[in-house]
């Protein structure tokens, strides 16, 4: 049986895919080094635009009015620039509500594609530009630690990697708060209140990476100025012991922090990679594995989640105390406790 | 619609003789699990032999469909003992001498994005409408509706087209020989949008307005996309013609995810042309089922099916398919849309101990982000089976105002009578047993009336639907064989307003052996009387106190009944059910429910 695999990774290869969602203008070349905070691509396609009634404005026709056009399709026209105009005894003028440009005519409208700053696509994490795919982005390959996690608010950043708590499974309290935390990114086990977010603006931390959180904080995270990631999942159940002892062993380094939201769809997950200098790192791993004896796993639900352990056996189809007939495996999560788990609710580390 | 459903009987009839021996693979690939089932055809006898799956393989990381169908296929190789992959993968077809292959391949497919649909209408109760009820009957996601009335100025749906990048607009508006001016005003604004965007990011357009227009939107759009024309949805103000343009909506889907999808265009090959979407598989066997199965003209057959992503609710009614798809209701990825339609307290009023509602909040976003897990203690399982019911009941409350509206029921406000029942979905068939599947359907539909209650337990209703275009004999002959669809029981559930603990309705039980059962139910219980799996058994219900069991208040009938898992079962717990707000008592009551009914079967 083949399960998904979350990347816990002392040092590896990780190749980012960052396409624009439609076309623009990729910013950066094959080879190139990029930061993870860089814009490598941009894209008018999410400007606003203005239909303007020429018929109307003109009070012609509207197979007339291309007659009465003082510009054409292509033109950059500036707040208030004339249009078209019609002279006579009452003479008309249409003109530019903003600046912008002029895209199409048709139907007696003219559309105007406002002016305004594009949208940006940054590099999400640091590394090379290994290949270019014109118009939509790049992909970049870095070699350093690897961390994904399960949820984050869309944002990205990088700064060095503070550790907020003593254990992975403490919660964070606005008493854990101090303004020397300020552009440092923060780790955390779990967090319930959402006066902590608050906090962490006022401070102006660059980023939040929890094990988990409530949620009822998830509109407090998307509101969050700076990049809020969930490595585990939601509740109060901490952080995994694998990404805390991964991630404490680099505190103090730079981290990037890349929130992506978590999509189906595509694979986006978000991540943390921390880039290291290293020859040799094993190659770009997998993203799904065949369940085998000896495996380490991440367990997904209760009454174990986030915990990781060893697959110890792989039992078949049991009944577990629920009633449920599922393939389930033994994990041993130390020599001691060795518990149950439905090979549904395991992801391998790896 | 008779016209439609006069062309299906005949597509039918036509397919009778095509097909008697032979065997037969059906793959269906879900959003999380790819399955596939293999039949044989002996002289027109249909036999299930055996079902595989594996994890559905469209997405993330593998990106091609056909993986996770030949993983699926090796399991049903595995238990068949049957080879039916050649080397590399491919399947074999057609059977061989040697034991080998299968001789049909079908594919449903509801993995994937949703088709991202902008709809385009002149009026919101009429034309507007109806393009969205065409758009429900697959898989779409609604980015913009656009009409007169609701749109505002055109570049607010031109920027959202240009920021969505739609795959398909429908457009519908104007009845026949009615508005011209008003629709090709809304159609310029589009063709601006469509202009906008590049070559090869244009969304198909399917027009299915006012018919006199058709030629000329064809003209204006084909220089700019691929145009499709369907006969008017809305012809007239107070008639809705949905069917042939669902037709053509359905290709585009397949057109469109056979050219995304990595794996598609090659399983549709294999299949020969016989690749659907799970929704419009289901909606066959539905519509199949209305036709074959003896029963008063307006009695429905009710499907549904609760995936991971989506849910489909067909109802059929003599022929006559009413369909449709909510992309945004399901038990994984689609819990985001439960959260947006229902309360917390829709959900946690059926589960029957304490639990926080912050812990039945993370559940769900648990499950949204790894929809594949299952409930592992006995408290998960509670909050799992709650989601389900919700999910259940809402979709088939928001399909009821498509039924017809001579559809028999009770009262008002009750679900129409409906025979049989049919449930899919993963929620319901790995439930720790049977009874935990009955037990979440009654409570999630409340039915009235007398009507047997099938569980898709293997998950087969979208494949039958497909091979159902080669061999419409697998329909019939499986619909009551045990190995494909379970049958739960016959369910009668009356109707009473005397008060709780009084006894509402008598049953008397004849057994093939001659054995004779009698009891009383009371107001407020539900009992399960057995009946032995496939035996006949003659059963009386005599009304008291003028309970209303279908027939009208206080009408007795008999009827021969055949044995299902849960042989005769009364849910005399009235309608709608009404739950104690106090939490203890609640609690109380549902673990009284449990027990009674399920006694020693959990």
């Amino acid at each position: 049986m083949l399960i998904s695999v979350s990347h816990i990774l002392p040092l590896t290869t990780v190749q980012r895919r960052r396409y624009l969602p439609i076309a623009g203008k990729v910013l950066v070349r094959a080879g190139q080094e990029v930061t993870a905070d860089q814009v490598i691509a941009t894209t008018d396609a999410f400007a606003n635009h203005i239909s303007i009634d020429l018929e109307r404005g003109l009070g012609v026709p509207k197979n007339k009015v291309t007659g009465y056009l003082k510009r054409k399709v292509g033109d950059e026209v500036s707040e208030g620039a004339v249009i078209a105009s019609r002279s006579g005894l009452i003479g008309r003028t249409v003109r530019a509500p903003r600046s912008g440009t002029l895209v199409t005519i048709g139907g007696g409208q003219v559309l105007l594609q406002a002016k305004q700053k594009p949208f940006e696509l940054k590099a999400g994490a640091p590394g090379t530009v290994v290949q270019v795919e014109p118009d939509f982005g790049a992909i970049i390959e870095t070699t350093g630690a690897w961390i994904q996690g399960v949820w984050g608010n869309g944002k990205v950043s990088s700064g060095v990697l503070a550790i907020g708590v003593e254990q992975p499974d403490q919660v964070i309290t606005t008493r854990d708060l101090k303004s020397s935390q300020r552009g440092f990114i923060l780790l955390a086990g779990y967090c319930v209140d959402q006066k902590v977010f608050d906090r962490l603006a006022k401070i102006q931390v660059r980023g939040l990476v929890l094990g988990s959180m409530a949620t009822r904080l998830i509109p407090a995270a998307m509101r969050a100025p700076f990049p809020v990631m969930v490595i585990d999942g939601f509740g109060a159940m901490g952080i995994n012991q694998a990404a805390f002892t991964l991630l404490a062993t680099n505190a103090e380094r730079e981290i990037s922090l890349n929130a992506a939201l978590h999509q189906h769809h595509t694979g986006q997950r978000p991540e943390i990679v921390i880039q290291l200098e290293g020859q040799g790192a094993p190659p770009v791993p997998m993203d799904l594995e065949t369940v085998e004896i000896g495996k380490q796993v991440k367990i997904l639900r209760a009454p174990y989640h986030g915990k990781v352990g060893t697959i110890e056996r792989l039992l078949g189809i049991i009944r577990l105390p629920n009633g449920m007939r599922v393939e389930t495996a033994e994990v041993a999560l130390s020599d001691e406790e060795k518990v149950l788990v439905p090979l549904a609710n395991l992801e391998i580390l790896g | 619609m008779a016209e439609e459903s006069q062309d299906f009987i005949e597509e039918f009839q036509e397919a009778e003789d095509s097909f008697r021996s032979g065997s037969l693979m059906t793959v269906d690939i879900g959003s999380i699990t790819t399955r596939a089932a293999l039949f044989d055809l002996v002289e027109g006898r249909a036999r299930f032999l055996a079902s595989g799956s594996a994890v559905s393989t469209a997405g993330p990381p593998l990106f091609d469909a056909s993986e996770g169908v030949r993983f699926a296929m090796d399991q049903v190789s595995d238990i068949s003992g049957r080879i039916l992959t050649q080397e590399d993968g491919r399947p074999i077809i057609p059977f061989t001498g040697g034991g080998a292959g299968v001789d049909f391949f079908s594919t449903t497919f509801s993995a994937g994005s949703p088709l991202k649909t902008v709809v385009v209408g002149l009026l919101d109760e009429v034309s507007l409408t109806s393009a969205k009820n065409l758009a429900d009957t697959t898989y779409t996601n609604v980015i913009a509706s656009v009409s007169l009335s609701n749109s505002g100025k055109p570049e607010t749906y031109i920027d959202k087209i240009l920021k969505e990048r739609p795959d398909v607009i429908l457009i519908a508006g104007g009845t026949d020989e009615g508005a011209g001016q008003s629709v090709f005003r809304l159609v310029n604004s589009i063709g601006m949008a469509m202009y906008l965007l590049p070559e090869g990011e244009r969304p198909s357009v399917l027009y299915a307005g006012n018919s006199a227009l058709a030629a000329k939107v064809k003209k204006f759009f084909d220089p700019l996309t691929k145009v499709f024309l369907a006969p008017n949805i809305r012809p007239a103000l107070s008639v809705e013609q949905l069917g042939p343009a669902r037709a053509i909506l359905t290709e585009i889907y397949n057109q469109h995810h056979i050219s995304k999808v990595l794996g598609v265009a090659e399983l549709n090959t294999w299949s020969s042309g016989n690749f659907l979407p799970s929704s419009h598989a289901i909606g066959r066997v539905t519509r199949f089922f209305s036709k074959i199965i003896p029963k008063p003209e307006t009695t429905g057959v009710l499907s549904v099916d609760v995936g991971a992503s989506s849910t489909v609710v067909a109802g059929g009614f003599n022929g006559d398919l009413r369909l449709r798809v909510f992309t945004d209701l399901g038990m994984g990825q689609g819990l985001s849309g439960v959260l947006k339609r229902s309360q917390l307290a829709d959900i946690t009023r059926w589960i029957p101990v304490s639990i926080s509602p912050n812990y039945v909040l993370d559940y769900i976003q648990n499950k949204i982000i790894h929809p594949s897990t299952l409930p592992a203690t006995l408290q998960d399982t509670y909050i799992e089976q709650a989601i389900g019911r919700e999910v259940l009941s809402r979709a088939v409350k928001e399909s009821m105002a498509a039924f017809p509206k001579n559809i028999r029921r009770l009262e008002a406000n009750t679900l129409p009578v409906f025979d049989p029942i049919v449930i899919s979905g993963g929620v319901f068939t790995n439930a720790p047993s049977p009874a935990y599947s009955l037990l979440m359907i009654l409570d999630a539909l409340q039915p009235t009336g007398i009507q047997r209650i099938l569980l898709d337990k293997n998950h087969l209703s979208a494949g039958l639907g497909a091979a159902s275009i080669v061999v419409p004999a697998l329909i019939s002959q499986l619909l009551f064989d045990p190995t494909v669809f379970i049958n739960l029981g016959f369910v009668v559930s009356p109707i009473s307003r005397v008060r709780q603990g009084t006894a509402i309705l008598q049953v008397r039980v004849q057994y093939e052996s001659g054995h004779e059962t009698t009891i009383k139910v009371q107001q407020g219980n539900i009992q399960s009387i057995p009946i032995p799996m496939g035996q006949r058994a003659k059963v009386f219900l005599d009304p008291l106190h003028r309970a209303n069991i279908g027939l009208g208040p206080g009408r007795s009938t008999s009827m021969q009944v055949i044995g299902g898992l849960f042989g005769l079962v009364v849910d005399a717990r009235g309608r709608p059910i009404n739950l104690p707000s106090q939490d203890e008592a609640r609690h109380k009551l549902l673990l009284k429910w449990q027990g009674a009914f399920l006694k020693d079967r959990l």
